[in-house]
């Protein structure tokens, strides 16, 4: 049993490193979400695993265990879950993603109100869960923010490959959480829920070929067999 | 009684996660060979259900709890309890498999049945690993597994109408339970501010005991969260949007153990929260929300049930009536409702387990799931259709199956409550589901055929594995036996009690 720690040390330079990186990851997700072309999406997703594992490994300094999070975090998303979309973007020769239930104004505006009310529910939990802000406000704020993103490109994109890109960024928001909030969990967790993640995904990409097949588009609002 | 127990580290854990990944691997191997699968699976869940029944005896009797790689792996008579209900679940179904995959022609071929036999094991060892995690972030990560490979069996048909089911399942049950995640951690992390050690803070086993020492308003938020999370996945309304389109999706074989014991795992998961609040000293706020959203999945299924045409449908909705009268059960509180809550677990899973296969059978015969066109089926397929009748009774709770004794133990539970008007809303929604379901049941089984056809009947194994669960609940309704009732006593002593 590891002695009883629950003060995370970190220098300035890796608080202020964390917060930069962690507002570059909120560009990346918002690019990922208002692009329609579903190719940059990809790319851009990519560069968000490789922020993600930065941040893991800038912690990593310090707590060397963060840099095997780093590792899995580069294998499993930034390797593995882009090979699976790539190839289904290729099998269901998807370029562009359908025409979105929101315009792009409208959805730009919600998710900057998604980003200030994640930064407010954080800020409520500093007095009410410290805990949960062992790395200071910005992580959680953020990791709020992408889950956020992530129900709102499942909930408004009619796109199939659009909605994964949407459960990868609850993934995301799920991986900074764990690593900021739930600090001394083992890496046996961590490759577990990345696992899963990978899983999900891979399952998700065969979903939306088998769509593609039946109904000659990744268009999810034409699924409407099931209704009643 | 045993109050005291002792934790001793032993592979038996692993083991239960072990067998079926090896039926997995060798299922891949035979490549879809239908007699060398089923014998494997039959092998390996026969292997499981002496397993479990001799862990059951292990843990109730000498209060031994078991543990394995430093405590990630737990057996608790909780953990026992659920074990058995997935072992016995699974026997019968790794039976009804055998007639089924034979007669089922969306799965002749050879491909599509090894992907279906490779994932049935797989989708058992997912929820085994449920029932054995102790580590709380372990447990989501086995739940959220248990999607994804339920996932792939649900839209295995490759019909368009299975891949919608599938996707809605993987984008609500994937997605939803992330909420109980958030909830997880939110403990986890209370409870390390609160001077507990990393390993304290995330193993149920050890949290349990310092439970006290957790933020009442931190708990609060996060039991709600993990609610809204395992909520979806148990599928308690509001949040049942997948569940019916899944369940009756999917092959009958997959629909029962979607039915019968995966929803039991989620369960599993709320009663480990539900224990924590109780010893954090929240415990009326959890019986508060559980009992409400309880009562909310009742009368909402009850309403759909009246409405559906679709047989596999309408025990669908009879799984979320019946999550609804477990939740229910918690939140009517104390010991009668935790063990009326148990013990419906059970109950329930061998009821909707007949009545899947039933219905299967059924389906596999007619070609249809539309109960408008089926009429006077005990003159086509007489032993089928009586077992159906029966299957409906059983789950209409009428006496002397199991479902009668859990569903009175649920009354007696809120009449022990003294909630009068919650009581009055579980009794009243439970009727209109049983009717429902028994009138529905009798007009396609009973009258005059619409055409005459020659006399069919399911396949012989699919039969003897709902005669084998007619044998469980009528044996449990008619004599509950000592050591049960005794083993039952223990779960609930054990969460309960510090």
């Amino acid at each position: 049993m590891e002695p009883q720690i629950s003060t995370v040390i970190m220098e300035p330079w890796q608080v202020s490193a964390i917060k930069g990186l962690c507002t570059v990851l909120l560009i990346t997700a918002s690019y990922i979400a208002e692009t329609r072309n579903l190719t940059n999406a990809l790319k851009s997703y990519v560069l968000q695993v490789l922020i993600l594992s930065s941040i893991f490994l800038v912690i990593g300094v310090r707590y060397e265990w963060f840099i095997v999070w780093a590792i899995s975090a580069i294998i499993t998303k930034a390797i593995l879950v882009p090979y699976f979309i790539s190839r289904a973007i290729r099998k269901t020769r998807a370029v562009e993603e359908e025409e979105p239930y929101l315009s792009a104004t409208v959805s730009l505006a919600i998710i900057f109100i998604l980003v200030v009310l994640a930064a407010v529910i954080s800020k409520k939990m500093q007095g009410f869960a410290p805990g949960l802000l062992k790395m200071g406000f910005v992580p959680l704020s953020i990791s709020i923010s992408l889950t956020m993103m992530g129900l709102l490109l499942i909930t408004t994109r009619r796109n199939a490959i659009k909605q994964i890109f949407g459960v990868c960024h609850i993934e995301n928001g799920i991986h900074l959480l764990l690593a900021t909030s739930a600090f001394w969990v083992p890496e046996t967790v961590e490759i577990g829920i990345a696992t899963d993640a990978v899983m999900l995904v891979a399952i998700m990409c065969i979903f939306a070929y088998h769509l593609y097949r039946l109904n000659g588009s990744l268009d999810v609002g034409k699924l409407v067999l099931l209704r009643y | 009684m045993v109050h005291e127990y002792v934790v001793k580290e032993s592979v038996i854990p692993l083991m239960f996660f072990v067998l079926p990944l090896l039926a997995t691997l060798l299922c891949y191997v035979v490549r879809g060979n239908r007699a060398l699968s089923n014998l494997i699976t039959i092998l390996s869940n026969t292997a499981l259900l002496i397993l479990s029944i001799t862990v059951l005896k292990i843990v109730i009797t000498t209060g031994t709890t078991l543990t394995f790689f430093g405590g990630e792996f737990l057996i608790d008579p909780l953990s026992s309890w659920v074990l058995l209900i997935i072992s016995i679940i699974a026997i019968s179904t790794s039976i009804y498999n055998v007639g089924y995959i034979a007669h089922e022609h969306e799965l002749a071929d050879t491909s599509r049945r090894m992907h279906y036999y490779v994932f049935f094991n797989a989708f058992l060892a997912s929820m085994f690993l449920c029932a054995v995690s102790n580590n709380m972030i372990l447990l989501w990560a086995a739940v959220e597994a248990t999607t994804i490979v339920s996932a792939f069996l649900v839209g295995i048909e490759s019909k368009l109408s299975s891949i919608e089911a599938g996707w809605k399942y993987l984008i609500l049950c994937g997605v939803g339970v992330v909420f109980a995640l958030f909830g997880t951690v939110l403990v986890y992390s209370d409870a390390i501010s609160s001077g507990l050690s990393w390993y304290e803070a995330i193993h149920w086993n050890t949290l349990i005991r310092s439970a006290d020492v957790l933020n009442d308003d931190v708990l609060k938020l996060a039991f709600i969260l993990i609610l809204a999370g395992y909520g979806t996945k148990a599928g308690l309304a509001p949040l049942h949007a997948w569940l019916p389109d899944a369940h009756a999706e999917a092959p009958a074989p997959v629909s029962t153990l979607l039915s019968g014991v995966l929803l039991k795992c989620a369960i599993l998961a709320i009663i480990r929260y539900y224990a924590l609040a109780f010893h954090a000293g929240i415990g009326e706020f959890s019986q508060m929300v559980l009992l409400s959203l309880g009562l909310i999945s009742i009368i909402v299924s009850s309403l759909l049930i009246l409405a559906t045409k679709d047989i596999k449908r309408l025990f669908a909705y009879s799984s979320i009536e019946n999550v609804g009268v477990i939740a229910a059960c918690l939140g009517f509180g104390g010991p009668m409702g935790l063990l009326a809550a148990i013990l419906h677990m059970l109950s329930h899973a061998v009821a909707k387990s007949m009545a899947f296969m039933s219905s299967g059978n059924i389906v596999l015969l007619t070609r249809t799931r539309n109960m408008g066109s089926m009429n006077g089926l005990v003159h086509v397929m007489p032993t089928t259709s009586v077992l159906m009748l029966t299957s409906a009774l059983v789950m209409a709770g009428t006496p002397p199956a199991f479902m009668f004794t859990t569903k009175f133990l649920a009354i007696k539970a809120g009449v022990d409550s003294g909630n009068i008007a919650a009581l009055l809303l579980l009794v009243f929604g439970v009727a209109i589901a049983g009717v429902g379901i028994v009138s529905k049941i009798s007009r396609i089984v009973l009258g005059s055929p619409q055409k005459q056809s020659n006399r069919i009947e399911a396949p012989l194994t699919s039969l003897v594995a709902c005669a084998i669960l007619l044998v469980i609940t009528l044996y449990l309704g008619l004599a509950l036996p000592e050591y049960f009732e005794r083993t039952t006593q223990v779960v609930v002593t054990h969460l309960l009690e510090k």
